[in-house]
Parts: structure tokens; sequence; C-alpha cells
């Protein structure tokens, strides 16, 4: 998780992941932000995001992301 | 069921609502005088009395051929569209009695194919455009706020003069060719017609006015056994008859028609309209008006019907 | 036909509401369903076979991926691990074959339809280059009503239950009423499955409270067309047709009046469409949320034609630059170049195909091909310049989040839209550049020609107080303040004297009638 957070405040500085619980629909990341992120996760976590998971209740907040991160471990 | 009272209520407030309005704004008398109804219905109550010198009766084909404003641009004449959609006779008659005695004009043109419409068989399309304006007649004149803005002086509501501006072309699938083609039969006319035409007639000669039978070119809505029965009936009562079906006015079907051959459009009509303002200048009743200063207002309206005419 | 058809809105859909509410809770999703398909007849008659075809071949063609899915986790139960990879990838191959034939038979109608004089121009135009002389003679068809739109939403619905996002549909009845429900069929938005699907089939009674909601959208939807759209048309005809006989500013005003008649028609045309499912107890997605308030382009396009948009992004954008080749791109990039600008390489690979796509969705024209590839320039550079930007600003010591600034940001953003909505309308690319020039070279200011445009003083004037009526609205909305909400809570009185002023403005203010030219459904032909 921590981790996670270092990698979204590189992204974009300004925002405190801890609380933000809209980041795609407040627009503090976009399309391309989205794209680095998707490439560092992948990276680090040694998962593969599928497209059909990149939708806003999965990237909205830090929380929701490590939940995908965690699920996605799990299936492997 | 309160819900749908509370609906209703609604409805009709508005109702009463936007009449209330349309008299208060109106700055023509008229509305005061006829009412909100009549004025929207015949449309030359919003006119100045006695202005104008020639009123066309007649249905759909009347203000779809006939535009009075190029009558007035060519030869300086005042007429009015005195037309309604599929006119039956006792409704021509209802609105030349309106007419007459606002107007007191100098030549009346019927258009006669409304003398073979059968009131009983009356079919007139009920449509939602023409029964929204009735219950709503300010959505007919809404520009008449205008008045009260800037340059309010130059604005005309009414300047088209009866006439529907329809610029779109829609030509007969296949040409129609000759539609005129000669035959021995006479069209049937219903019985209590010609005692309204004579009722007509008894009128003009009240009113000391010329009645001529005017046909309007259309390809659909006339062939040679109306134009024989008109004829017949012309000579009858010692009426002029000028069936421009059979004038060379130079319509081009493919072009000129709104819809396959029935009605013209603008360019059709314009055609139409100065051919026939020719000839009812040729009659030598009437008079040049453009020069004076009484009917200024058909100046200013010319212009108004130029910019309707471009964004038709 | 428009859904600004005054009989069609308060006269059939009113009716339709009464009808829906009598009869029974089962049978009023198959009343909307042949309204719906009765609507389409209407408009485009036997075309409606096109129609048909669509809602059949995604029908099916979802039932087998799903019996796809089920067959592979059945035999999945019964083999080893190590062999399930090898099935998975064969299922994979089976259901992308089936995705293929549904994309092929969609796409195939809509580029019959819309593509088919474009691309044979341009092929007997190139032949005719290396010396056959050969004469092009374009097609003359109607395309069915709205092709564009549910083309696009019937492929939204295979694709999704491909990807397992959604589980097909045993109910044909149910895909046919959410691909062909009448209100969205002509100008969208292009809704996903899991947005109405639901709710269309439920068939709850309409509530009262829903019905006035709605028609109060809908008079909303209205005051914008009516008022403001149609009372631009004829200027901004007007102008973008005899240009060269025009000044700068005339023509600076024909090209802001055509970006407000877009959006005025086009918003309002939601509101409309919004409105009416609001009645019916449906909630469609918004297709434009202010999109004059956004920061850039890129944020332009998020709030505007918001459906199009989503449709893109998904399908698209991310496919592309997920793909396998995408991420190596990515990958590699981001070592070469960086955390800020890697990932921009292969964005903007997939960004290039979602623009070009989005530019000939439109239309098939260079005009259309050109707009698309200036938005992509525009969120680009956006993007590269971002870092400096930011550099600039805090070594002017200026605060982003200012209101000032953030004003600054939007004009800045809206006058680059009204240069993409120039070439949007031009007819050709050269006469958008040449009135483009002509903004900067023929400066003159004459109130005379002004005046002569096609509107008079009253005219502007209406115009400029209903803008800032509906901007007075965005911002209330931008504050998420619920108006229709709050004008319930007041008395019965303050709210009617609000509905009748909203209602007369309509009707006496409306641009109707002889001497105005009605904007036909603008997005209904792309």
């Amino acid at each position: 998780m921590e981790k996670l957070i270092e990698i979204l405040e590189e992204l974009n500085p300004d925002v405190d992941y801890n609380t933000v619980e809209n980041l795609i629909d407040g627009r503090y990341l976009d399309s391309l932000k989205i794209l680095s992120l998707i490439a560092e996760i992948e990276d680090e976590f040694d998962v593969e995001i599928p497209t059909v998971e990149i939708v806003p209740a999965n990237f909205n907040s830090a929380k929701s992301m490590w939940a995908l991160i965690e699920r996605l471990k799990d299936d492997e | 069921m309160k819900n749908v009272l509370k609906s209703v209520a609604f409805v009709l407030i508005f109702v009463l609502f936007i009449n209330l309005i349309t008299i208060v704004i109106f700055p023509e008398n008229s509305i005061k005088k006829y009412g909100v109804v009549n004025a929207y219905k015949y449309e030359i109550l919003l006119e100045e009395d006695d202005l104008i010198d020639v009123l066309v009766l007649g249905d759909s084909l009347v203000y779809s051929s006939y535009s009075p404003m190029e009558a007035w641009d060519s030869y300086g004449i005042t007429s009015f569209d005195c037309a309604e959609p599929a006119q039956v006779i006792q409704g021509a008659y209802k609105y030349l009695k309106i007419a007459m005695e606002k107007e007191h004009p100098k030549i009346v043109v019927m258009e006669p194919n409304v003398i073979f419409r059968d009131i009983k068989k009356r079919k007139i399309k009920n449509t939602l455009r023409t029964d929204i304006p009735r219950i709503v007649p300010i959505s007919k004149y809404h520009d008449v706020w205008k008045k009260y803005g800037f340059d309010g002086d130059g604005v005309v509501v009414n300047a088209n003069k009866g006439y529907n501006c329809i610029s779109r072309t829609n030509p007969p699938k296949k040409p129609i060719g000759n539609y005129m083609k000669p035959t021995a039969k006479l069209e049937k006319i219903p019985e209590d017609n010609l005692q309204y035409l004579e009722k007509i007639i008894d009128m003009c000669n009240e009113y000391n006015a010329k009645l001529i039978f005017v046909s309007f070119p259309t390809q659909t809505s006339w062939h040679d056994a109306k134009h024989k029965a008109a004829e017949k009936i012309a000579s009858d009562y010692g009426i002029e008859f000028l069936d421009l079906n059979l004038e060379d006015i130079g319509i081009s079907w493919g072009s000129e028609t709104r819809d396959m051959g029935q009605h013209l459009n603008n360019s059709g009509a314009q055609k139409v309209s100065r051919h026939l303002a020719k000839y009812l200048f040729d009659t030598g009743l009437l008079t040049d008006h453009r020069n004076d200063s009484k009917y200024i207002s058909w100046n200013i309206a010319y212009e108004q019907y130029k910019k309707n005419l471009a964004k038709s | 036909m428009s859904y600004f058809n005054t009989g069609f809105a308060f006269f059939f859909v009113p009716l339709l509401a009464a009808v829906y509410n009598l009869i029974p809770r089962k049978t009023r999703p198959v009343l909307l369903l042949i309204f719906s398909l009765g609507f389409f007849f209407v408009i485009s008659k036997f075309l409606i076979a096109f129609l048909f075809l669509s809602i059949l071949s995604i029908y099916f063609i979802a039932l087998k991926l799903n019996a796809l899915d089920e067959k592979r986790d059945a035999i999945l139960k019964t083999v080893e691990k190590g062999e399930k990879k090898e099935i998975k990838e064969k299922y994979k191959k089976y259901k992308r074959l089936f995705v293929a034939l549904g994309i092929a038979i969609n796409v195939s109608c809509l580029i019959a339809f819309k593509y088919l004089n474009f691309f044979g121009m341009n092929i007997y135009g190139l032949l005719n280059v290396f010396g056959a002389d050969l004469k092009f003679k374009a097609f003359k068809f109607a395309a069915p009503i709205g092709i564009s739109f549910y083309t696009l939403q019937a492929l939204a619905y295979i694709l999704d239950v491909y990807n397992g996002r959604v589980k097909a549909d045993r109910n044909i009845l149910k895909v046919a009423l959410f691909l062909s429900f009448f209100p969205q069929i002509m100008e969208g938005p292009i809704v996903r499955y899991t947005d109405t699907a639901q709710a269309l089939y439920s068939g709850e009674k309409i509530k009262y409270r829903d019905f006035c909601f709605g028609y109060q959208r809908v008079l909303y939807g209205f005051l914008k067309k009516f008022i403001i759209a149609d009372r631009l048309n004829f200027l901004v005809n007007n102008v973008f047709d005899n240009y060269q006989s025009f000044s700068g500013t005339a023509i600076s005003i024909g090209v802001i009046g055509y970006t407000v008649m877009l959006y005025m028609e086009f918003s309002g045309t939601m509101d409309v469409v919004i409105g009416i499912g609001e009645v019916f107890g449906i909630r469609i997605p918004e297709n434009f949320r202010q999109p004059f308030f956004a920061k850039n382009i890129s944020e332009f396009w998020t709030r505007w034609h918001i459906s199009l948009g989503l449709w893109f992004k998904d399908f698209i954008f991310y496919p592309v630059s997920l793909s396998k080749v995408g991420k190596k791109i990515t990958s590699s990039m981001r070592k070469k170049l960086g955390n800020q600008y890697g990932p921009l390489v292969g964005g903007s690979i997939a960004l290039i195909a979602v623009w070009f796509l989005n530019g000939l969705w439109h239309g098939a024209g260079y005009t259309f091909l050109f707009y698309g590839l200036y938005q992509f320039f525009m969120i680009l550079s956006g993007n590269l310049f971002e870092p400096l930007i930011k550099k600039i600003c805090a070594k002017l010591h200026i605060n982003r989040e200012n209101i000032a600034y953030r004003v600054f940001q939007s004009v800045k953003m809206t006058l680059l839209v009204f240069v993409g909505e120039l070439f949007f309308f031009a007819k050709t690319v050269p006469q958008g550049f040449g009135m483009l020039a002509k903004i900067f070279t023929s400066v003159k200011f004459s109130s005379a020609e002004l005046l002569n445009l096609g509107m008079d003083k009253n005219d502007y004037l209406i115009v400029l107080i209903a803008l800032i009526f509906v901007f007075a609205v965005g911002l209330l909305k931008e504050k998420n303040v619920n108006i229709r909400e709050e004008i319930s809570k007041k008395n019965i009185v303050v709210r009617w004297v609000i509905y009748y002023l909203l209602i007369l403005s309509v009707v006496i203010f409306g641009a109707y009638g002889p001497g105005y030219l009605p904007v036909e459904p603008i997005y209904a032909d792309f």
C-alpha cells in the first residue's frame, strides 16, 4: 500500500491519497496518467491489469486500487 | 387523482394567461376589436383599414402561389391572400364578408377550386401544427414583442400578407406531363355551392368590387373537367376567368414545386404573382401606391418579407 | 422529425405515458418497444431491417459468447492445472471469432451507409491519378436514423459481454428495447447495457414527480434550442456560406455563433432526451457536464458528448494503449524519457487512433478528420507543456487554483474550441483556414454589417440574455445545486410562476415561424 501511494505521488503530488476518493471523477488522474500508473503497478507488483478492470470504481481511491491489486494477485 | 387535477389546472391557467398576454402586448387594435381567435383565423384583421385593393380567396393553392408582396414590388398593388387550407365556399363567403367590411377592395379574386369542394366531404387534416397555434394564437405572431424593443417601428408581424413562404423543392417522381388534357366531362358541383357563389357575387356588387376567377397552377388539383365546369359557370354569371394553368408562365415543375406538383414553392410563386399582378394592373382599376406616404408600412413590410423569403 | 416537434414532445409522449400507466406492468416494456420501433419506422421506413439485423446479431452473438464461457468453465473443472491455460486460450480464440463476426456485421452496415461514397470517391481519385479515366457516381440513399449511435451501442453490448462486464440477456425484447429506445435512437447518448436495460424493462409505474421533473428538463431543452440555437442558425449559415464578403469581426461572430448554436442544439436535445427518459423513470446518463467550465481541451472532452468519449476510451484508447505492443512501447519509453513523457508516446498512438475514428464517426470528410487531428494535437500539446506551465506558474507565484487563473484557463480553452468547431462546420479545410486568416487580417467593425448578418438588435439582446441564463444554470449545476429540487421546495404560486415565465419566454422569444430558419437536428446526421 505504501509503495502504491509512492507511485501515485510521483504522478501527481498535489493530492492526499489517503483521503481523496474521486481520483478519476475529480480528474486528478487523466487517462494518460492512468497509463503510467498501470505500467508502474504491473512492474512493481507483478500483476497484469486487464482493460476490463479500468473503470472509475477501481481507480477512484488508493484503497480501491490496492483492493484491485490484491484481487489480481489472488487470481494468478 | 389530485395530481391529474393539478395538471389540468396548470394547463388551463396557462391558456388563460397566454391569451391575456396576447391581448395586452398586441398593439393592433383589431385584436381587441375582433378577439384573439378571429385575428388568428382571419389574418386580414391585423391590417390597417381600407388599404387593400385586391382580395384573393381560396385554398392552399392561393397562399402557395400568390405572394402579395411580389405584386407590391412590381406594380405597387396592395393585395391580400384570404386563404384557408381546403377552403370551402361557405368559408370563402365568411372570410369575404369580414374582409369587405374592413378593406372595401376594388377587385376580388376567387380561386374556383373552392366551388368544387363539398363541405360534407371536406377532409381537413387537423394536425398539431395547426391546432397548437389555435389554442396559443400568439405563437403565430410572437415576434410582436420586438415592437417594444430596438427600432420598434420597423417591425411588421404580418409582412407576408397571407402568403406562406416555402422554398423547399420536391418535384414529382416522374414528370407528370400535360395534366390539362381535354376531356368531354364536366366536374360536378355540390348542390348548395352555387347558392353561396351567388351570395358572393351579390356581395361584390354591393361593395362595387370586380369579381374574377383565377385558377392557379397545380398539376394534381386541377384538370380540364374542372376548367370546363369553371368556364361554364363564369360565362353563366358573366365573370372573368383566367386559368393560369393554360397561360405560359414558365413554371418548371422539376424545381418549382414543394410537394410533387400540387403546390408551388417560392420560386414558382414569384413567377405566378408577377404574372397575375400585371393582369390585375392592366384592368385599370388599381393604382400604384408605392410612393404614397399612407402606404409606408407596405414598404417596411416588403423589407421584412425579403428577409422572410431568405430564411424560408 | 426532431425531438423538438411540439406535437411529439407535448402530445404523443404524454399520451404514451398515460397509456403506459394504465396497462399491466408486464406489458409496459412491450409498449415502449412497439412505440420505439414505430418511431423508427415513421422516420426510416423499411430501413428498420438494419436495426433488426443489429438487434438479432448482438442478441445471438452475446448468447453464444456466454455459452462458450459456460462450456469453458465446465471443462476447466474437470482438467488438470497444467492444461488450463491451453483451454483458456482455445476458448478465447473462439470468443474472438464471434466478436469479430458481430463487429463485422454491425460495422459493415455503418460503412455501407456512411462511408462508401467517401472511400469510393478517394479510390476513384487515386485511380484517376494513375491515368484511369473514371467518373465517380455517388450513391444516393438515406441511412437508417441514428445508425452511428445505435451501432456503437450495439458494439458496446457485445464487447461488454465478451469482456465479462455484462451477462448476455436471454430476453430478446429487452435487448431490442435497449438498442431502439425512442428518445435515444436519433442522437444518443450512447449508453451501456448496465445503464438503462434494467430500468427499461422493469415497467415501474410513472411517478408524478418524475413526470414533472422530466418535463421541466424538456422545457429547458426547448428554451436552449428555440430561443438561442434557432435564432443563430441563419446568421451562422450566412457567414459560413459567404465568408469572403464579410469582415473578420462578422466572421468571428459567425464562428462563435456556430459553437454556441451547436452546444445549445445538441445539449438541448439531450435535455429533451433525458427528460423524456425521466418521465418513464429511466435515468439516461448525462451527455454534457458544463463543458465550457473545463480547464483544458482534454477535460473538455470529458464534459462534452461524454458518452461518445467514454466509448472511445473504453473500446479504443485502453485496448490500444494496453495491448502487448502498446505496453512494450510504454515501458521502453518510460525508461528512456522518464515518467512524465514516457507514457505519452504509447498514449499518443492510442489517442491518434481515437481522434481519427472520432473525426470519421462524425462523417466522411476531410473537415471531420482535420477536426479530429486538431483535437489530438491540442490534447497532446496540453500534456507536453503542462510541466513547463507548472514551472512558470510556480516562478511567477500564480496559484493555479485561484479563480482568476481558472477563468483564464476556461477562456483560453473556449477559444481553442471555437477554432476546432470552425473546421468542423467549414465546407472544406481550406475554407476553414481562409476564415481563420480573415478573422485576424480583416479587423473592421461596422455595426451595420453585424445587423445585416441575419439578426437584428433585439435578436442579439435576446441571445445574450438567454446565454446569461444558461450560464447561471450551469454555474449552479457546477456547484452541485439541484435546481429542480430547490424549486420544488417553494410554494405552489412561486413554482408555477417560474414555470409559466419559462414557457412564455419560449413561446414569445422563441425563434420560430416566418422570418426564422430553425436548425435541423445536427447530430442526427452524424
